[in-house]
């Protein structure tokens, strides 16, 4: 441990301290060093006592003043009014597009009954905690690991995700709001599972784009949370552990997108990378 | 629609006892009533839509502030006329050694009237800091910078103000004794 010897007379030095000693911001033993010295020196006393009474004096100014009484009703008015609003146009339009294609399952299945009902049972029974495969990994990885935190190089993505996975970067960062970037790349393995993984981080929040082969496995129909526009196909989601999952696939693999964002902006995100992402995993050979 | 308007009942008792702490500081960095008032009322509307991210039981305060400073960084080039802080900090290091003492006589008006004097990149830090009393962390988070730059933008902005504070003192002709040493 470093303690500061603050020789007598040695003021300029002292001074540099003097704010953290006034916020009770250093070690025991500095403070012990700097009350040695002030008791030696009146001139940094005095200045210690000046610093004292400019905070004091900037806080009682700027606490003098108070929002206007009217700022407050303003405030709530515009909340009651965003709040009688209601939802926005695009979830009425995507609820309306979950109930068409519940009704449009129903209907498959009825017709599908009497020719798979053994294929269909099987499905369900694999796929019924299939959205935690994405979730797992972006707990594991890039909470719990630490990986939202790093900032890889493209070069460092290229050799971690291999050339054949590496072109996954590009489709995302053409396809993310501009506040987004890819800042991890790469493959990683958790509970036994193989995943590539990119880590797209805001100023607010990181989220994760997980891929990984089926095993057998595939959504179940009474996930499905959105319907892509461009292709028709299903988005299937769920909330766990306080996070947000959406997930896609195609033939040979699963998708996630895993987020503390909302359930409609997570999703969304999901809506934006899935067309690409599907077209992208569809031409990979497994 | 009863669970939205459950949410906003939750959302104002949450956030709007600290009306005031908000209201201050952007007044003290726009140092205009109506902007002030402005930029709060939008801040809170932002935090209303995104009331569904803050998680419970965290600093809801530093989170207003957060998005406070978020809406004041849109709005900023319309009403700063900043210098860039590197030559800024050149100016600071160059000027001040001498540490003035600054006189009881001085009125609030004169304090904020020298707040306002100082850099809005180093006044901001001192006002959550010294102010609103913020961690180092909560206003490194608020401001989104780095915290050694928070550490350092507040030493100057403390030495600035009080600087600031002796040129009004002498102005008056208050601390005129005092010599010019070193600190």
């Amino acid at each position: 441990m470093n303690v500061i010897n603050f020789e007598q007379h040695n003021c300029k030095k002292l001074r540099a301290y003097l704010d953290s000693y006034l916020n009770n911001e250093l070690l025991v033993e500095t403070t012990h060093e700097v009350l040695r010295h002030l008791e030696n020196c009146p001139e940094c006393s005095e200045a210690l006592e000046n610093r004292r009474r400019v905070k004091q004096r900037l806080k009682t100014a700027v606490m003098k003043e108070s929002a206007p009484p009217a700022l407050e009703e303003k405030i709530r008015k515009s909340i009651r009014k965003d709040t009688a609003r209601g939802w926005p146009v695009w979830m009425l339009v995507a609820a309306a597009a979950v109930i068409l294609i519940a009704v449009g399952i129903i209907g498959l299945r009825l017709r599908d009954r009497s020719t798979s009902t053994r294929t269909d049972a099987v499905a369900v029974s694999a796929g019924g905690r299939i959205l935690e495969v994405g979730l797992k990994d972006h707990v594991h990885c890039a909470l719990d690991s630490g990986f939202a935190n790093r900032v890889f190089t493209e070069a460092e993505m290229r050799e971690k995700l291999g050339p054949e996975f590496f072109g996954l970067v590009g489709l995302v960062k053409e396809k993310i709001p501009g506040n987004y970037q890819v800042v991890v790349g790469h493959r990683c393995k958790a509970n036994g599972r193989q995943y590539v993984h990119l880590i797209l981080k805001s100023p607010q929040t990181a989220l994760s784009l997980v891929v990984t082969q089926k095993n057998g496995e595939s959504f179940t129909q009474n996930q499905v949370a959105a319907i892509l526009e461009s292709s028709g196909g299903p988005i299937f989601g769920a909330h766990m552990d306080n996070l947000e999952v959406a997930g896609f696939e195609t033939r040979d693999y699963l998708a996630f997108v895993v987020s503390d964002l909302s359930r409609e902006d997570n999703l969304q995100m999901a809506a934006a990378l899935a067309p690409q992402v599907q077209t992208f995993l569809s031409k990979l050979s497994v | 629609m009863f669970g939205r308007s459950a949410k906003a009942e939750e959302f104002e008792s949450a956030a709007l006892p600290y009306l005031n702490d908000l209201f201050r500081t952007a007044l003290r960095l726009t140092r205009d009533r109506g902007e002030a008032e402005d930029l709060v009322q939008e801040a809170y509307l932002q935090a209303w839509k995104s009331f569904h991210r803050f998680a419970p039981g965290t600093n809801c305060r530093a989170w207003l502030f957060k998005i406070l400073f978020h809406v004041i960084q849109h709005h900023r080039r319309k009403w700063f006329k900043m210098r860039l802080v590197n030559d800024e900090d050149e100016r600071i290091e160059e000027t001040i050694s001498y540490e003035p003492p600054v006189s009881p006589t001085l009125s609030d008006e004169d304090v904020l009237a020298a707040v306002e004097k100082i850099p809005p990149h180093y006044r901001e830090v001192v006002l959550l800091a010294d102010v609103e009393e913020l961690s180092y962390k909560e206003a490194a988070a608020a401001l989104d910078i780095p915290l050694g730059t928070v550490m350092s933008r507040l030493n100057r902005g403390r030495k600035l103000l009080r600087q600031e504070l002796a040129e009004f003192a002498s102005g008056y002709g208050i601390n005129q004794k005092e010599g010019g040493r070193g600190a």
